[in-house]
């Protein structure tokens, strides 16, 4: 077993529900199962793959984990204390400890601030330095990003998608956090693009001791540079494995899915596939999740159980974790969340 | 040989704008052979979009202008013809666009806007009744295979997911009969499990029908799975034109390579550094080879535009590294 010292964020049965309104009274008639029962653990240092499809509930995670919404129940630890349970103060110093860099630099940079400006703000907020040496931080932070420092006066209009995204990580490192959440960085730009701000990702984690939770659609990219990866769908995770089993010995229907429908771009790429498992269907709304496994619409492999039953999440090898009936003999792990359905 | 079902020849597009003349497309040249699948790929503003709107001759005239070149569809030129002409070719040729959710309008029924296209396919032909109309626009639902096509007919775009909206679009795009199907990023708005199937239709659908595809991409998976052969563009001009197998086992611009080698592998191996520098502006591209500034190779014959060399069958690359 990993110390727990080791594990920097803790989830436990992590649920986020967002209420459906309607009716002539505005009643609440039901709720959006955006995270329903998610836990799973980040270790220091470490580059945690949150791979998941859109509606998969990957992106409310992470802004659940930075506070942007509160969890509906369940518990986040961040170094061992509870996030929502600690006192304003020790909440406000956690919270300097964990960022975020949203998806699409060209919404989440102000246009009307300059790079300095966006940059400043943190540090304001943070109250840690004085102006004078707010302006030395902010250089050494573009100095990081591989920007020349002369783009502290321009505002983000007159960068490339790529130079907006280094200044949004740069936004993001600005408090000197241990704990960064990266929501699709890349998923935005292109290919050529996208190399570059990975390998200046990869770089800093090194450099300033990062620990990184990557939330992410591209499991080709993960290959690459997650050391764990899991798999989302429909607010639960369906899978956990260290990144070489997981490509190795994937073993959730749902996964066997996703790796046969990437399109790769070599024939050993295509040898590494699973035998070919025809994709079918679409993600459903998360206002009505399927009953029992929330896959089973979909599974090539489906049997009668899984329409009835939630299946637990089982322990299938060292660090591989699935939620799976066909796997039924493993250990139980975490057993199927329980509250209502 | 048969005339191509499309080719362009020297095509320069550009865009008069206040405080200049963005010089977009620079000299292109494709063909797509009839029953063929051809791929374009390229990143964002090397031109390929600009290049399907002038094929579909939709291409905002002004501020676009296009001083030199032809696009000939079946031998004849489109960028000469008469309203009443292209309306009648446009029958022959169609487009799946990006983005399902943008492209359908709102407030119509589903059926109500593919029963309009109906309509406007066999509008020279003589007018069909409405249930005519109907049945026809549940055959062509059923060939796309979209599920419970009677009650799909009468629901809003809202009410369906993103791949089944796309599989409206492609059914709109196939029920004109059309021999040339346009696909600009036909599945980048969609999920990998949603694109397989959407990609696995567009295929069983051009091999049924025998419709030729131009495929336009920034994907290079998807330019692999479904394209025959491909050209990769770099900011307006054509970098390399080979068939899609040697592309990628032998690609020879040092912009392809660079592409090709920047896409995280499945089998792992680290990132690529990516291509340095990035994309110029089309207000003062570089003379020559626009690729010069970023190219590890550059010569000082890359001034002048590179001409394009054959490196072997059906593989051609503009490149003056290959000046025999």
């Amino acid at each position: 077993m990993i110390d727990s010292v080791d594990e920097i964020v803790v989830l436990k049965d992590l649920k986020k529900y967002f209420p459906v309104r309607g009716g002539v009274f505005i009643r609440k008639i039901g709720d959006i199962k955006a995270v329903n029962g998610v836990s799973f653990s980040v270790r220091r240092g470490e580059n945690f793959g949150l791979v998941g499809e859109s509606g998969s509930g990957k992106s409310t995670l992470g802004y659940t984990l930075v506070g942007i919404y509160r969890p509906t129940t369940g518990r986040i630890l961040f170094k061992g204390e509870d996030i929502y349970r600690a006192n304003k103060r020790d909440q406000k110093a956690l919270k300097k400890e964990m960022q975020i860099v949203f998806q699409d630099p060209g919404s989440s940079l102000n246009p009307r601030k300059t790079i300095k400006q966006i940059l400043e703000l943190p540090l304001k907020v943070r109250n840690t330095d004085k102006g004078k040496d707010r302006s030395k931080k902010i250089a050494k932070l573009l100095e990081m990003l591989e920007l020349p420092a002369a783009y502290m006066y321009k505002y983000p209009s007159a960068l490339s998608g790529g130079q907006k995204q280094r200044v949004a990580i740069g936004r993001a490192l600005a408090t000197e956090p241990s704990f960064v959440i990266l929501d699709e960085p890349t998923s935005a730009l292109d290919v050529s693009v996208q190399a570059k701000i990975i390998n200046l990702l990869m770089r800093l984690q090194q450099r300033l001791n990062l620990t990184y939770l990557f939330i992410t659609h591209d499991l080709s990219l993960m290959r690459n540079v997650a050391t764990r990866v899991a798999i989302m769908y429909l607010g639960k995770i369906c899978e956990v494995a260290c990144t070489s089993e997981f490509f190795q010995n994937p073993l959730h229907p749902y996964t066997q899915m996703l790796l046969s429908s990437i399109p790769v771009v070599s024939d050993e790429e295509e040898m590494l596939k699973p035998k070919k498992v025809l994709s079918r269907g679409e993600i459903p709304s998360p206002v009505n999740v399927p009953p029992g496994c929330s896959f089973h619409l979909r599974c090539p492999e489906e049997m009668e159980l899984c329409s009835q039953v939630d299946p637990g999440m089982v322990e299938v090898g060292e660090e591989h974790t699935v939620r799976c009936h066909l796997f039924q003999g493993a250990k139980i792990v975490a057993p199927a969340s329980q509250g209502e359905e | 040989m048969a005339t191509p079902l499309l080719e362009i020849k020297h095509l320069y597009i550009n865009f008069d704008i206040y405080g200049g003349i963005l010089k977009v497309l620079d000299g292109v040249n494709l063909t797509v052979q009839s029953g063929e699948k051809v791929g374009l790929v390229g990143e964002t503003g090397c031109g390929k979009s600009i290049t399907m709107k002038a094929i579909m001759g939709i291409l905002p005239t002004p501020p676009g202008k296009i001083p030199r070149g032809e696009i000939l569809f079946n031998g004849k030129n489109i960028l000469r013809m008469k309203p009443k002409e292209l309306r009648d070719i446009r029958r022959e040729m169609s487009v799946i666009p990006q983005d399902p959710v943008a492209s359908l309008n709102p407030v119509f029924k589903v059926g109500t806007q593919l029963m309009d296209v109906i309509k406007y396919s066999v509008n020279s032909k003589g007018s069909l009744s409405k249930k005519a109309l109907k049945d026809r626009a549940i055959d062509i639902l059923k060939e796309v295979e979209l599920p419970d096509p009677e009650r799909n007919l009468e629901n809003y775009p809202v009410q369906l997911s993103g791949g089944m909206q796309q599989r409206i679009l492609i059914a709109m795009a196939l029920v004109t009969g059309p021999h040339l199907l346009i696909a600009d990023e036909p599945s980048t708005a969609l999920d990998v499990t949603t694109q397989d199937q959407i990609l696995r239709l567009m295929r069983e659908m051009a091999e049924k029908r025998r419709v030729s595809i131009l495929l336009i991409t920034h994907n290079l998976g998807i330019i692999r799975q479904l394209t025959d052969r491909t050209y990769v563009m770099y900011a307006g001009q054509v970098a390399e034109v080979a068939r899609t197998k040697d592309l990628f086992s032998d690609a020879m611009h040092s912009y392809t390579r660079g592409l090709i080698s920047s896409v995280p592998r499945l089998t792992g191996g680290g990132i690529a550094p990516g291509i340095k520098g990035m994309i110029p502006d089309y207000m003062g591209p570089p003379r020559g080879c626009r690729f010069r500034p970023r190219c590890d190779y550059a010569m000082p014959i890359c001034e002048k535009k590179p001409p394009i060399f054959r490196v072997g069958e059906d593989h051609e690359v503009a490149c003056f590294l290959y000046q025999r």
